[in-house]
């Protein structure tokens, strides 16, 4: 049995309304322990769906879904939120942060619902600050930095649990092409700690580092 | 739930400008409420105590010039022989001082019978009691306004000048202050000769019954205006006919329903001037509190699509809106009781009353508004899914 293991997941929005959208159709996947996935597709393809779902930021409406033999589909919402605060590191499209907020504060966050004591949550935040280069700019504000640097603090942030899944979304999206590489290296290296890693890109270049390249067409994988 | 607490201030400190306006609001969205609950009030309250006294009943015979300065002997055996009077007692408006302060203090002395059908609600002790025939001091009321001057249930020496700026002549007796008017007050101002503004809002002064025993031999000219009731058969409009067709030599005569309604007349204007002003500003404060409340919580929907896509459940997120609402909703409550206590002991009564049901008033409507437009926003995000909000902002 694989470590993440989709089964037929299909996915309808606004389901009986004429806006009704089959976003994904039967999609059936097997990842490993330790793989580094790259999902590539043109767009309004699905890819953020079944990275959402994968996620656990959204749920399937229909099909199984399963990581480590537990069916993610009969839990409940409490469950849930723990798998996504302690399982998965998520970095979304165009960073998802507080830009209000100094960097060590956006990093925090998942350690304000996890079990983590109040005076361990500074240094904890500080040390992935770290780990991902940018300890320096630890209280600065998120607006005040390139885009570079928040992935990074985007990617900090999806780490400071120790999740096994590491998720992004377009990760290299607006970035240029060298800030691009770093931040693939350094996805690299949390693979090589052995994180799944799992990311969605258009970059061609950028998916064929990975260990494994799957094509999605209107909601359904293509191949590999 | 420590830590949570701590990420929600932490929230209302990275936008504390939105905050600080919004507590703003609030806070003036309270005042404003109590300011025109208590214009209203004041009329309706006003209204009603004339109403609810038993003077609504009679008619206010105001003596012309020379016979005001008698003392009145000769209108009394002119009324006597009317016929179908049942009561009338005199009312007189005198200026006094305690020895100890030079405070000069507008004294209004009344036959016992007026003030019984007068009585006016107070704050402390009782008013005049028929059987309180003393004959070594005189009972009086003071006004809300001269709480700080006198102190219930004691004897003091008053000084009064029954013609006050016009002799220096004076009588010292012997007073007790047996009750304490409520702020929110009316009595019959007899100073002017405009009847219209006879009736005056907030009475600053004191009231004593005319005391036979006592003041009888001082000449005291206490016979400014009559008030005069029928027999229980009679209509008092026709006794007010027949005193100023018999009695136009002497004065003049107008029902106190008529007075009360002349008072409405001349102070609705600017009541109503006040009242629209305030009714203004409180549209406009919780408007826009409303309003702001909405767009505040709103905008925090990306930040709570983030706490959920970081390990929290889409209830706990909105549990943190509630929580953080309430933060920002106490802050105002406590400053506005606050505030509305200190400025109500520097602002004279006439331009700002409130009394805790005012302020529970104004407290609960702002609350209702708050509330409402809280639950509306938190619903509406609530409905949303988080990846609903993550995709439509990444
Ligand atoms: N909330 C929604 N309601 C309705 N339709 C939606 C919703 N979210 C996505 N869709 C539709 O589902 C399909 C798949 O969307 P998705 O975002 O997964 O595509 P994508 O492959 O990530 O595209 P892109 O490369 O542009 O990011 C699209 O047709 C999109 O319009
Ligand atoms: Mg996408």
């Amino acid at each position: 049995m694989s470590y993440i293991s989709l089964e037929q997941i299909d996915k309808k929005y606004n389901i009986n309304t004429a806006a009704e959208v089959h976003a994904l159709r039967g999609v059936s996947l097997e990842i490993n322990k330790g793989q580094f996935v790259s999902i590539v597709g043109p767009s309004g393809s699905g890819k953020s769906t079944l990275l959402h779902i994968i996620g656990c930021i959204d749920t399937a409406t229909g099909g199984r879904y399963m990581i480590q033999d537990k069916d993610l589909s009969q839990i409940n919402n409490k469950e849930l939120a723990e798998i996504r605060n302690k399982k998965i590191g998520f970095v979304l499209q165009e960073f998802g942060l507080i830009l209000n907020n100094t960097s060590i504060d956006n990093v925090s966050i998942p350690l304000m619902f996890s079990k983590t004591k109040l005076k361990d949550i500074k240094n904890k935040a500080y040390d992935t600050l770290k780990k991902v280069g940018i300890e320096d700019l630890a209280y600065k504000k998120v607006n005040q930095l390139s885009g570079g640097q928040r992935q990074r603090v985007a990617i900090a942030r999806a780490l400071i649990n120790d999740p096994q899944i590491i998720l992004a979304d377009e990760p290299t999206g607006s970035l240029d092409q060298n800030t691009s590489m770093d931040i693939i290296k350094l996805l690299m290296e949390l693979n090589e700690d052995g994180r799944t890693v799992i990311i969605v890109t258009h970059n061609i270049e950028i998916a064929q580092m990975c260990d494994r390249i799957v094509t999605i067409k209107d909601g359904m994988i293509m191949g590999e | 739930m420590f830590k949570l607490i701590l990420l929600i201030i932490k929230d209302i400190f990275s936008k504390k400008y939105v905050y600080i306006f919004l507590t703003a609001q609030l806070f003036i969205a309270i005042i404003a409420l109590n300011f025109s609950i208590a214009i209203f009030n004041s009329v309706f309250y006003l209204k009603h105590l004339v109403n609810e006294s038993g003077v609504i009943q009679g008619t206010y015979f105001y003596p012309n010039i020379k016979y005001s300065q008698s003392d009145g002997a000769e209108i009394k055996e002119k009324l006597s022989q009317l016929g179908g009077i049942g009561e009338y007692g005199s009312v007189n408006e005198l200026y006094g001082k305690l020895n100890s302060d030079n405070t000069i203090i507008k004294t209004l002395v009344a036959d016992k019978i007026v003030l019984n059908k007068s009585k006016l609600p107070l704050v402390k002790g009782n008013w005049f009691n028929t059987s309180l025939e003393e004959s070594n001091y005189i009972p009086i009321i003071i006004s809300y306004s001269l709480r700080n001057l006198f102190e219930l249930n004691t004897k003091y020496v008053y000084r009064i000048f029954p013609d006050y700026g016009g002799s220096d002549s004076y009588y010292d007796i012997t007073i007790k202050v047996i009750g304490i008017l409520n702020k929110n007050n009316y009595a019959f101002d007899l100073s002017g000769s405009n009847l219209e503004t006879m009736i005056k809002k907030n009475y600053d002064g004191i009231i004593m019954p005319f005391n036979e025993n006592i003041m009888s031999g001082y000449s005291m000219k206490y016979n400014r205006g009559v008030f005069i009731f029928p027999q229980s058969n009679m209509s008092i409009q026709n006794i007010e006919a027949k005193i100023n067709e018999n009695l136009a030599s002497y004065g003049e005569s107008v029902l106190v329903k008529n007075l009360l309604k002349q008072y409405e007349d001349a102070k609705m204007q600017i009541m109503f001037l006040t009242a629209s002003l305030g009714i203004l500003v409180l549209i406009i404060s919780t408007a826009g509190l409303g309003g702001n409340n909405m767009l505040s919580i709103l905008a925090n929907e990306k930040k709570y699509a983030l706490y959920y896509m970081c390990g929290a459940t889409w209830s706990k997120c909105i549990m943190m809106t509630i929580i953080k609402d309430l933060i920002i909703l106490s802050i105002p409550l406590v400053l506005s009781c606050g505030f509305i206590e200190i400025i109500s002991r520097f602002i004279p009564q006439e331009l700002f009353t409130t009394n805790i049901i005012y302020l529970i008033m104004s407290i609960s409507i702002c609350l209702v508004i708050f509330l409402i437009t809280s639950v509306g926003s938190i619903l509406s995000i609530y409905k949303k899914s988080p990846v609903s909000i993550i995709r439509k902002w990444v």
